[in-house]
């Protein structure tokens, strides 16, 4: 048994905490708190409202030093949730921090296996953040397959008696090469625009189309913003990668809108790129970083022609 | 796919003094406005307005279907010259180019006029110099040429008919004044500005015209018109930021656009030593 924190953390501390009732819920996070060294922490909670309820009420002498949700971070948009996550840790690097997560699942199979992979990679994309990050995950809430995959991306887990190593842990690499699930549902309907990229004159017009499509029509500037970034940025790398024509499609899903596009790339997407933001006087590996983070799920996929990545915004 | 539906660049006003222009746009029916609208400008400012053309019919042709007065042929006030006889008097060899060009300046002197106006296309241009190091010499002439004399040179050429280097220099010898069918790049008394869209077609471009801009000590860049900007033109900004910043100055990005701003802040462009970034009302 190793105690959740050292008396100084030197690098992210990334734990699981799965439960089946609300009394373990309650458990295992006073169990986090429970520590000397907590009494100094801010606590920052994102949790869905169930949740939320729950801990209000485990947390009570706390709650002084506890704040639920920060502004612009929801997994309901996971590459904005662990971008803004990123920037939360910057800004609080001079407090001492621990923040409880909980990723509500919410039935749309390719949101849990993108928050997976995000969560895959958090040792390295935080690992200069000294942050004990508690990630809860309701046992009767996930599918089976996904809880076994939330146990391979976190290094401990939080068991009755304190955080131990988890021996399911695989490491990011290991994880996004054999155990990832991607999925790709059919196309659903017509799409708005389909187009076929011939050069890279032809941006511009892609762009334009973009900002155009009516589906994105009312939504606030700058997250439209986002989805023409994103477009523009994996269409922009189907040319650096492979010959045209780059087929574009976008189409409106429930509650979300989807665009994929198609290459005839030789060479895979590698797994793990676009996840660690370059330095800021990088000289490149900031479009698919760009992509992945404007969207809420980015997933990259062997066609029999190609490369197809495909993304998705929420639109609510 | 080449009906690219981007008119941001098209509301940039003319040069007002003399200057050294490049239009890199693709043929069409807007382009030919504008080119019109440069003549009758260039006629009512009372300049000798010289058309340098490939085929010299054809100009006056396409003068009289566009409506402008023929009669300034005959006047003299426009003259259309004809890019293969300056070849066959040049060999296309700059030195000759240079003094043919200064020759015509006094020409136009002696009979009165103020100013002269030159507008050439890529064809008479590539006709009057067909060797591409020739002829970017005498680009650099021509610039040199609107510095000592009362000339202002307007260049157009096709994107589509040339190479994709001999574009890039091109933008480094009219690196002040620029304009294609996505982007433009001025500097005038009120500095460097960038307007459009900027992304892989057209980052190398900026790159040029920032780093030649450092030379002439230029290092203030005003991005309130750009409303797109890739992850390449990022990494332009920051190669030409670092580049100055080896020599102990830095790059300062004046105005972003709200879209620029967003850029600047997802990858901390503000926190970079090589880059100063200066919003709008502050501090010059």
């Amino acid at each position: 048994m190793s105690p959740v924190a050292s008396e100084r953390r030197e690098a992210f501390e990334h734990i699981a905490a799965i439960y089946d009732s609300e009394r373990e819920l309650c458990q295992r996070v006073a169990r986090f708190l429970d520590h000397g060294q907590r009494h100094q922490e801010r606590i920052f909670v994102l949790v869905p409202p169930a949740t939320e309820r729950e801990l209000r009420r485990v947390l009570p002498v706390e709650l002084a030093r506890v704040q639920f949700g920060l502004p612009d971070v929801s997994y309901a948009h996971l590459g904005r949730f662990y971008d803004g996550l990123r920037r939360f840790f910057d800004r609080q690097r001079d407090e001492a921090t621990v923040v409880i997560g909980e990723f509500g699942y919410d039935g749309v199979a390719e949101r849990v296996s993108q928050y997976l992979r995000y969560e895959a990679m958090c040792n390295t994309v935080f690992a200069s953040f000294r942050v004990p990050m508690l990630c809860l995950c309701d046992r009767r809430r996930f599918p089976a397959e996904a809880l076994a995959r939330f146990r391979m991306v976190h290094a401990r887990t939080l068991e009755r008696d304190g955080a131990i190593v988890n021996p399911d842990y695989l490491g990011a690499s290991t994880y996004l090469e054999q155990h990832d699930e991607v999925i790709l549902q059919p196309a659903t309907g017509d799409a708005d625009f389909d187009l076929h990229l011939a050069d890279l004159d032809s941006l511009g017009h892609l762009r334009h189309t973009v900002r155009a499509w009516r589906n994105l029509a009312g939504l606030e500037e700058d997250y439209a913003d986002d989805v023409v970034i994103a477009v523009s940025e994996i269409a922009t790398n189907g040319f650096q990668h492979a010959h045209p024509p780059i087929r574009v499609r976008g189409w409106g899903a429930d509650t979300a809108v989807i665009v994929q596009v198609d290459d005839r790339g030789t060479i895979p997407v590698p797994p793990q790129v676009g996840y660690v933001r370059p330095h800021f006087s990088a000289t490149g590996g900031r479009g698919m970083w760009l992509a992945r983070h404007a969207a809420d799920v980015l997933t990259a996929h062997r066609s029999p022609t190609g490369n197809c990545v495909r993304m998705r915004f929420p639109t609510t | 796919m080449s009906a690219i539906d981007v008119a941001s660049t098209d509301r940039i006003e003319p040069a007002s003094a003399a200057s050294h222009e490049l239009w890199l746009r693709t043929a069409g029916q807007l382009r030919q406005r504008e080119l019109i609208g440069w003549v009758e400008r260039a006629v009512a400012a009372g300049d000798k307005v010289l058309l340098c053309q490939s085929v010299a019919t054809s100009a006056q042709r396409w003068l009289a279907e566009a409506g402008i007065d023929v009669g300034l042929l005959a006047s003299g006030q426009l003259e259309v010259v004809a890019a293969q006889g300056l070849y066959d008097t040049t060999k296309g060899r700059h030195e000759a180019l240079r003094a043919a060009h200064v020759e015509c300046i006094e020409r136009a002197h002696g009979e009165g006029y103020r100013a002269v106006s030159l507008t050439s296309d890529g064809r008479a241009l590539h006709t009057l110099a067909p060797d591409d190091d020739e002829l970017l010499l005498h680009e650099h002439d021509l610039d040199k040429l609107t510095r000592d004399y009362p000339l202002q040179v307007l260049c157009r050429y096709d994107p589509q008919q040339e190479r994709n280097g001999f574009l890039t220099q091109l933008v480094g010898t009219h690196w002040r004044h620029l304009r294609s069918d996505t982007w433009a790049a001025v500097c005038d008394e009120n500095g460097l500005s960038v307007h459009g869209e900027i992304d892989i077609a057209n980052a190398d471009r900026l790159a040029t015209v920032l780093h030649t801009a450092t030379l002439d000590a230029v290092t203030t860049v005003d991005l309130s018109d750009v409303s797109f900007l890739s992850a390449q033109a990022v990494t332009a900004l920051t190669d030409v930021a670092d580049l100055l910043h080896r020599r102990g100055g830095c790059l300062t990005l004046l105005n972003p656009s709200r879209h620029v701003g967003r850029m600047v802040q997802r990858f901390d462009l503000d926190r970079n030593p090589a880059i100063r970034v200066v919003e709008k009302g502050g501090a010059p």
